[in-house]
């Protein structure tokens, strides 16, 4: 569970992991561009995640042994309910679809979550 | 604000997790009563009745007249309210008895109202930095929330807390020069550009090891040819002396 950045805090709407995961800055970058190019114009939007968990891998075809492997890339370890986007400046079904395409570039189920909302 | 909404609670024995998260399942909140005058309480109420003292116009700052297990109400307000990360669901509340003749700290939010002409004609963001103010005052004059007009605003125009109309009696905690709007310039999506098609680029090390190859290739066929050459002579030779 995430115990911090599980509230929204700079917009109106955001994004919210309800899975654990490891986020890539490929990731991360494609569901930036995915809400940006949604919104074309007008917005706002916040990252609340970064990208600084290095993952090492073995090369390919290695026999197992000498030593850790190199880093080949970071990650963003995301708990449940951590906030992975906000977004200002759209009405809530806008806001909604934009949510919907950078959840679809995530490697684990989101939802869609409004500023001070208790169900 | 000098209405008081009526909350019905029961005091609390369930301490263990499992007792509370089956109270939670069964549409209760655990939740705790302090104060100056009171103490520390367990105590569990009605989610939905919690739910509707906290949704009327007066919002998480309402007084609410908190009867504990049939004994005499207590004026609180409340403290905190524990929200589930994932599911968002309230898991546990905190009543803060007060004293209605003591000022106390609350947090009122801020509202803006009109419809800014930067945003409808120059395309900008309205950037909501503060949207809730500390104040102090007393429990009955707590206002419902504070509102800024932004119908004035255009790009690069901000709003400061020093702007918010004051209220008699209700003192602002917050720094009178701290930015509470601000209308920004949208930033414009672009898309990538994509890289110009190039020439395929010269590979150096291609090219040389062709040439290599190349140059390899002969003086093995020399070789060839050479070493072909004597038994070819050989062969020759014994043909004769065969004869």
């Amino acid at each position: 569970m995430a115990l911090r950045g599980n509230k929204i805090s700079f917009g109106e709407f955001g994004l919210k992991a309800i899975e654990p995961a490891w986020v890539t800055e490929r990731q991360i970058e494609a569901a930036r561009v995915a809400i940006t190019r949604y919104m074309k114009r007008g917005g706002k939007v916040w990252i609340r995640i970064y990208p600084d968990h290095p993952v090492t891998k073995q090369p390919a075809e290695t026999r197992m042994g000498k030593g850790k492997g190199d880093v080949e890339q970071y990650v963003a370890v995301v708990r449940p309910g951590r906030i992975l986007f906000e977004l200002e400046g759209l009405i809530v079904d806008e806001a909604k679809q934009a949510m919907r395409k950078a959840a679809a570039k995530m490697p684990m189920k989101c939802k869609f979550a409004v500023r001070g909302e208790y169900l | 604000m000098t209405e008081e909404i009526k909350l019905k609670a029961d005091i609390r024995e369930e301490a263990s997790e499992e007792k509370v998260s089956q109270l939670r399942r069964g549409g209760r909140i655990p939740a705790i009563l302090y104060g100056p005058d009171t103490k520390n309480v367990s105590i569990i109420v009605d989610e939905k009745a919690f739910k509707g003292a906290i949704s009327t116009e007066h919002g998480e700052n309402a007084l609410i007249k908190l009867t504990v297990g049939g004994k005499k109400p207590v004026t609180t307000i409340v403290k905190e309210i524990q929200v589930h990360p994932v599911t968002t669901k309230i898991i546990h509340i905190d009543f803060c008895q007060i004293n209605l003749a003591e000022k106390v700290e609350v947090e009122v939010p801020l509202e803006f109202e009109g419809e800014a002409p930067g945003v409808k004609e120059e395309g900008g963001v309205l950037e909501h930095i503060i949207r809730k103010i500390r104040v102090r005052c007393l429990p009955t004059i707590i206002p419902d929330k504070f509102e800024l007009d932004v119908s004035g605003l255009r790009i690069g125009d901000v709003l400061k807390i020093k702007d918010i109309s004051a209220v008699e009696g209700v003192e602002i905690l917050a720094d009178p020069e701290a930015i509470a709007v601000n209308l920004v310039a949208a930033t414009e999506f672009k898309e990538p550009e994509e890289a110009p098609e190039q020439a395929e680029p010269e590979v150096i090390g291609k090219e040389k090891k062709e040439e290599e190859a190349e140059a390899v290739e002969p003086k093995e066929k020399k070789e060839k040819s050479e070493a072909a050459k004597p038994a070819e002579d050989k062969k020759d030779k014994k043909e004769k002396q065969g004869n």
